[in-house]
């Protein structure tokens, strides 16, 4: 198809989606109406095609998410985080600072909080953590297990980049697992034959790991896979009976029974739930990171809207389609797309993925 | 739905208030349901992978790490993901038959038969085409977005958007041809 067709055809089908009819259309390009006509048509079955869902799953669907939306709240780890929480919050940080403080002294405590694995004040920062979080209550035990997780992830990136050894643990999301390389929260981690897994895992499941970095590699010696929760079983006293199966690298002393229901970590009864493996990994990566809301499958992310593979067909048509319908989706439309995924924020360890869950 | 609505909608979904999570999944899960359909060409797994979508926005929202700006983009983001998830697992379990369509809701017993080879043969078409194809071509003609969206949500240029849709139903036309010459 040469550079002409192409424009007609993407002007042609412009107008199709305007309501406009086939042949209206096509009079406007007699050169090239033979050529188009089979396009438009094809335009035109996929408009025909227009698929509508089922207002039973629909329902269920709703019926899930609001239910784990609920569970969600009712367990308080988050969103509901007011004015009063934030004062509390720094208020049980200060008190917290103070005996670490008292405990420590300032110089040690802030030493402590610069150290990484391998470093000889490493172990009080740990135990620093692990008082602070004593000394909290959820759900501010949960936002510290996630933030201290967080810092897990940030101190293996720091040695992965200076290629230190020293033994690591931490939690996230298994985002993808092709081959020998699986990507936990971010962090390529490899399996061996002699890596031990507990539990069965698959893309999405929240998982402990123990192992070591060396030479710039991170090594799994020990995958502790937790199960998500099923959908249906949502019900929240059953919930907060479930341990939380999350962000807690460190071996807090503080067992805070803290039982956190994860109820969002659902999964669907699709075949999409016993994945194992991967096959594809760059794409992976991409899937995952969806931070910068740039596909790696993306065939050409050029401006022309080039798609270098494709190949150039002619042929004509017509059809009608205009663009339907609906409603809801277009919806939102606001300008500003970006998306987003603000929300990750850097840490490269972040495994915030949204789909990583 | 204006970008203030959007907003608004969102900050209601940050704190789990539950008028706002059931606008966001009634307003959404159609169009995303349809967009998801045309990718994986089963009814079943796209709704499982529909409500998944929903429940990823609710671990974000556990997490604190919700979408700041925009429900719909992170919404069709997420969705690509799970179904990119989808077909790596369809790709490891070549042996199940992924393919049947379930075709319930929405055909005339009549044209059943007739309906569900286009429905086979569009699909079909559609898997040979390029990722960014079978993108543009679920966001326009699955979920129904204009261009602008489509754009906004592929990160492209409407001009590219246009071009690309352009190629993409150009390719499905050729795919869809062979289909019925070999038929």
């Amino acid at each position: 198809m040469n550079a002409q067709l192409e424009q007609n055809l993407a002007d042609a089908l412009e107008a199709q989606a305007d309501g406009q009819p086939i042949e209206q259309i096509l009079a406007r390009y007699p050169a090239d109406a033979v050529l188009l006509r089979p396009h438009l048509e094809t335009a035109a079955s996929l408009q025909e095609l227009r698929i509508a869902h089922s207002l039973k799953a629909q329902a269920a669907s709703r019926e899930r998410f609001l239910a784990e939306a609920a569970a969600l709240k009712n367990a308080g780890s988050v969103a509901t985080w007011p004015a009063w929480f934030t004062l509390r919050r720094l208020l049980t940080n200060a008190l917290a600072l103070a005996v670490i403080v008292l405990v420590f002294g300032a110089g040690l405590a802030a030493a402590a909080n610069q150290a990484g694995p391998g470093d000889a004040m490493y172990g009080a920062k740990l135990v620093i953590e692990d008082m602070r979080l004593s000394l909290a209550s959820e759900p501010q035990a949960e936002a510290l297990r996630f933030q201290f997780n967080q810092e897990r992830i940030r101190e293996i990136n720091r040695l992965l980049a200076d290629g230190e050894a020293a033994e690591v643990r931490f939690s996230g999301r298994i985002q993808s697992m092709d081959g020998d390389t699986w990507l936990v929260a971010g962090l390529p981690v490899q399996i061996g034959a002699d890596t031990i897994i507990d539990g069965q895992p698959r893309v999405g499941a929240q998982t402990e790991i123990e192992g070591h970095t060396e030479d710039g590699q991170l090594f799994g010696e020990r995958l502790e896979i937790r199960g998500r929760i099923e959908a249906p079983e949502i019900d929240p006293t059953e919930q907060e009976a479930t341990p939380t199966p999350s962000l807690t690298p460190t071996p807090s002393p503080t067992s805070t029974a803290t039982a956190t229901p994860t109820p969002t970590e659902t999964t669907t009864p699709t075949a999409i739930v016993t994945r194992e493996a991967v096959p594809e990994a760059a794409d992976d990566d991409a899937a995952d990171d969806e931070t910068d809301g740039d596909r790696d499958n993306d065939d050409d992310d050029d401006d022309d809207g080039d798609d270098d593979d494709d190949d150039d067909s002619d042929n004509s048509g017509s059809g009608n389609s205009d663009d339907d319908d609906d409603n809801s989706g277009s919806g939102g439309g606001d300008g500003d797309d970006d998306n987003d995924d603000d929300d990750d924020d850097g840490g490269p360890g972040d495994d915030d993925d949204p789909d990583d869950d | 739905m204006s970008v203030h609505d959007e907003r608004s909608l969102l900050a209601g979904v940050q704190r789990l208030d539950p008028e706002a999570l059931n606008q966001t999944h009634e307003t959404y899960y159609p169009v995303i349901y349809r967009y998801i359909v045309m990718k994986v060409g089963n009814h079943h797994a796209a709704e499982d992978l529909t409500s998944e979508v929903f429940v990823r926005l609710l671990s974000a929202v556990r997490d604190q790490r919700a979408p700041q700006n925009t429900l719909r983009g992170w919404l069709f983001r997420v969705a690509s993901i799970v179904v990119a998830d989808y077909h790596r697992q369809r790709y490891r379990d070549r042996d199940v038959d992924w393919r049947s369509v379930d075709e319930r809701s929405y055909m005339d017993p009549r044209q059943q038969t007739a309906k569900k080879e286009q429905v086979e043969a569009l699909h079909e078409a559609l898997t040979e085409l390029t990722d960014n194809q079978q993108e543009v071509i679920a966001l326009r003609f699955g979920a129904g977005m204009a261009i602008r969206d489509v754009a906004m949500t592929m990160n492209k240029s409407e001009g590219a958007v246009k071009m690309l849709q352009a190629r993409a139903v150009a390719a499905l036309s050729e795919q869809l041809a062979a289909w019925r010459s070999r038929a």
